[in-house]
């Protein structure tokens, strides 16, 4: 299992993460399940956003 | 008790993918529409009655497997079934507290279950699959 350095998200947005995630997904309001998608997609967007485009292009 | 995306979160998730401020996605996804919504959505509530009804394991990384391989395997003609599958695997594991490392070998992975014939083999790629989610991700709390 890697850690949380490995995510591609500044020191404060990791922190806003991990506060999010004291609680458990379908108890967040729907404000906080979208602070939640909005780093995942940061976070996912530079991990696999090449890949993702490279599979596109096959 | 582990979560599942439901319409309304798949649909913010997809909202959110193309405007990503680190890499353009717009161009490179799959093509979002109605019938791709539908195509996830049955996957998913599929797994997610299984799992709530105690028919399947209730393993986070077997369950992140099944997303992956139902969603891979859903229909071979239809373009965007990889691509699809990385997306939703990594949005099942993001809801649930984890994050998914190693990109490029789950996109090996990925074509390698599309060329998979048919549906033979389901179990020793589940496996498969569930073994390597389960060495590669990060929790996030």
């Amino acid at each position: 299992m890697g850690d949380m350095n490995t995510l591609a998200l500044n020191k404060e947005e990791k922190k806003q993460l991990k506060e999010l995630f004291s609680k458990n997904f379908s108890k967040l309001s729907d404000k906080e399940k979208k602070e939640v998608l909005q780093l995942g997609v940061k976070d996912f967007s530079k991990r696999f956003g090449p890949i993702i485009q490279k599979l596109a292009s096959e | 008790m582990l979560v599942f995306p439901d319409a309304e979160i798949i649909d913010w998730w997809v909202e959110y993918l193309p405007e990503s401020e680190n890499i353009p996605l717009k161009e490179s996804l799959p093509k979002i529409d109605k019938e791709w919504r539908m195509r996830v959505m049955s996957v998913i509530s599929l797994i997610k009655m299984n799992y709530e009804s105690g028919y399947s394991p209730q393993d986070l990384h077997h369950l992140g497997a099944l997303i992956f391989y139902k969603i891979n395997k859903a229909h071979n003609e239809i373009d965007g079934n990889k691509r699809s599958s990385i997306i939703i695997t990594y949005l099942f594991y993001l809801m649930n507290d984890y994050a998914i490392r190693e990109p490029e070998e789950m996109r090996l992975l990925a074509k390698r279950v599309a060329r998979s014939k048919g549906k033979k083999n389901q179990d020793a790629w589940l496996h498969k699959i569930s073994g390597f989610l389960s060495t590669r991700v990060i929790k996030l709390s």
